[in-house]
């Protein structure tokens, strides 16, 4: 539940950088359209926030993010690296220059998430995406109802 | 979480085996190696900054095989393909950085006072600026590319010990383990320092120079809260590294690129408002100008230059001859490509004259030697994906290593060629937010810090490069363009792409 991160203890098998990339890459899009509840236009900053708010308790899918942390801002390489491809290959888009909210539409939504529960089929850990979806959204209300500038 | 000094870097066991694996490489390397004692301190005419001055010991490690390797591995890969004048070396970079990483510390002792940084913080930083890119491989990021993407040993490392390898790349954390490691002290810095072992204050201060300090400044993690402006001036938001490289590249390749280093001069500052403890780099508004000509260029740099498909494609090609070293157990000079710290015996050379002489590799590295550098079968951008499930699909492909490989390996099954000679190619992402996000710049004494990105638009800069310019590619020989083209639309026929428009874009020589 949002609010409550419990921590988790990273994989201790070894693990290839593409493999967690690849992990990363579908928490981000599981957490970006699983839920229903995720508004499509999103401030980026809170979404750096929650990821990191999220990290502790999902160390399988983000247990490569890692994150610099200051009084006036929280950045992720990892993160910003999806985020790039993402706004490349059309999938979000930057709707305001100056605040960089990203927009991700419903329609881009839906393919996504028909595209990763098919992918997914069979694999038990969509399970553990969508509740980490679940907990994106509350979180990420908790923070933020509209993109404000 | 900083860090006082190494011992309170717990052992682990991936950890453990790539420091064993640097001692054995450095116990070769510096087996010959006996620096001799400097008169005095030289100076080194720079084709970017003119004399760049270095005190003795500096001679001494400059000299020193950890840092004349560094001559033979160019800066930008093999960029001088499409830029024949891009021949730039690690080595006169790393002596860039430490020529900037000096000015930058005399500008901030000329804004309070000589005591503020302390000639040992002095000593230390220009090292750590000098031995900060010790760990490159052969052709630099293309290298880094194979040991990082493909090896577990560093990700593990990068898990074990967050707080030391969390944000650091291949390069940085090979740098780290070289610097830091006890043979690197006993068989160059031990030495080094005897031979000044008459002249007492020098002889002293030397011998108070941590390695694990330096090495923490590398990775880009402060040694204390009060001197994080140190390690930031060689790893942070606007570093010396960053400063170096913009103009050294710009000049290099012909572009034009400008920096008024002068202004940064009399604009960077440090700052301690925050009451955190920390000390900060920043940038008074005056300087804020040439922070965003740095940025400004950077961009240039990826657009023209690292971006470039003719450089992206030499790029590919060299990744895919180590690679097919590395996965067919083929030795380079007598070394096989195992760990990451093997490539730290080989330089770009090297490598192209032995991979010449190996029947699987030779046709790889004779493309290479003869600039016959792969075409864009397809060109594949946000514009050519047709709708929301082929942007997915696209995305997913990117960024999934295994299923890229195997449509590699599918599409060169169906055209007839070798799979080495298929290549998806997603060129990296320029990371300009994360310099804006944390370059603090200071409105007013006394006033609050503000990010860059608050006065500058970078990210929407960055959204327009990305959504209007950027272009992955789908690259093969010459000659087999159409063929390739074929084939992709055959394997990736379940992404709707309109392949007329990117077959167009990929301009055949028949188009």
């Amino acid at each position: 539940m949002a609010g409550e991160i419990t921590e988790q203890k990273l994989p201790t098998e070894e693990i290839t950088p593409s493999e967690w990339r690849k992990r990363l890459t579908y928490a981000v899009l599981g957490s970006l359209s699983l839920s229903d509840n995720i508004p499509e236009q999103m401030p980026s900053d809170v979404v750096y926030s929650v990821f990191y708010q999220l990290k502790p308790k999902y160390p399988r899918f983000l247990g490569s993010l890692n994150f610099q942390r200051t009084k006036y801002a929280t950045g992720s390489k990892e993160l910003e690296d999806i985020l790039f491809y993402l706004g490349a290959f059309g999938l979000v888009t930057v709707e305001n220059h100056d605040f960089r909210c990203l927009r991700f539409s419903d329609k881009d939504k839906e393919a996504t998430k028909d595209n990763m529960q098919k992918r997914m089929a069979n694999d038990n850990s969509l399970a553990e995406l969508k509740d980490l979806s679940n907990d994106f959204a509350k979180l990420f209300r908790s923070q933020t109802n509209t993109c404000t500038k | 979480m900083i860090l006082q000094n190494f011992s309170e870097v717990k052992p682990t066991p991936a950890l453990n085996k790539l420091r064993g694996e640097v001692t054995e490489w450095l116990t070769g390397a510096l087996a010959g190696y006996n620096p001799v004692k400097i008169r005095s301190n030289k100076i080194i005419r720079d084709a970017i900054f003119g004399f760049i001055s270095t005190h003795r010991h500096e001679v001494n490690i400059i000299d020193s095989p950890i840092l004349q390797r560094l001559r033979y591995i160019h800066q930008n890969s093999l960029a001088y393909l499409t830029y024949p004048s891009a021949t730039h070396t690690r080595f006169e970079h790393s002596l860039g950085v430490m020529s900037v990483a000096d000015n930058i510390m005399q500008a901030i002792i000329k804004k309070h006072d000589t005591s503020i940084i302390q000639p040992l913080e002095f000593i230390e930083t220009r090292l750590a600026a000098l031995l900060h890119d010790c760990g490159h491989g052969p052709f630099s990021h293309a290298s880094e590319a194979v040991y990082f993407d493909m090896a577990t040993e560093l990700q593990s490392a990068k898990n074990e010990v967050p707080e030391i390898f969390g944000g650091a790349a291949g390069h940085e954390m090979l740098s780290y383990l070289i610097v830091t490691s006890p043979t690197f002290k006993t068989l160059l810095w031990d030495k080094v320092c005897e031979l000044y072992k008459t002249e007492h204050g020098y002889y002293h201060l030397l011998k108070m120079v941590s390695f694990d300090r330096i090495g923490q400044m590398i990775v880009g993690v402060p040694n204390t809260p009060s001197t994080k402006y140190l390690t930031q001036i060689i790893n942070g938001p606007f570093d010396a590294d960053k400063f170096d490289y913009v103009i050294r590249d710009g000049y290099f390749s012909g572009l034009i690129t400008t920096l008024d280093v002068d202004r940064m001069s009399v604009s960077i500052d440090i700052d301690n408002s925050n009451h955190d403890g920390e000390t900060i780099l920043c940038m008074d508004i005056g300087g804020s100008t040439t922070l965003e000509q740095l940025l400004f260029n950077k961009m240039l740099l990826f657009s023209s230059m690292y971006h470039h498909h003719k450089v992206r494609a030499a790029f590919r090609q060299l990744v895919a001859l180590l690679n097919t070293a590395r996965t067919n157990k083929i030795d380079i000079c007598g070394i096989e490509l195992a760990s990451p710290v093997s490539y730290l015996q080989l330089d770009d050379d090297r490598l192209i004259c032995d991979a010449l002489q190996k029947p699987k590799l030779k046709p790889l590295a004779e493309a290479i030697r003869n600039r016959q550098l792969f075409r864009r079968s397809l060109v594949i951008d946000n514009q050519v994906l047709n709708g929301p499930s082929a942007r997915s699909d696209w995305f997913l492909l990117s960024e999934d290593n295994d299923e890229k490989l195997e449509t590699e390996r599918k599409i060169a099954e169906i055209a007839g060629v070798e799979k080495e000679q298929v290549c998806i190619d997603f060129p990296p992402n320029p990371r300009i937010n994360s310099t804006a996000k944390f370059s603090m710049i200071r409105r007013a004494p006394d006033r609050p810090l503000v990010p860059l990105d608050s006065l500058y638009p970078v990210s929407g800069w960055l959204a327009g490069y990305e959504q209007f310019r950027f272009r992955s590619y789908i690259l093969g020989p010459e000659g087999s363009q159409e063929t390739i083209a074929n084939a992709a639309k055959k394997v990736l026929g379940y992404i709707d792409i309109d392949y007329e428009l990117a077959g167009s874009l990929a301009k055949w020589p028949n188009r």
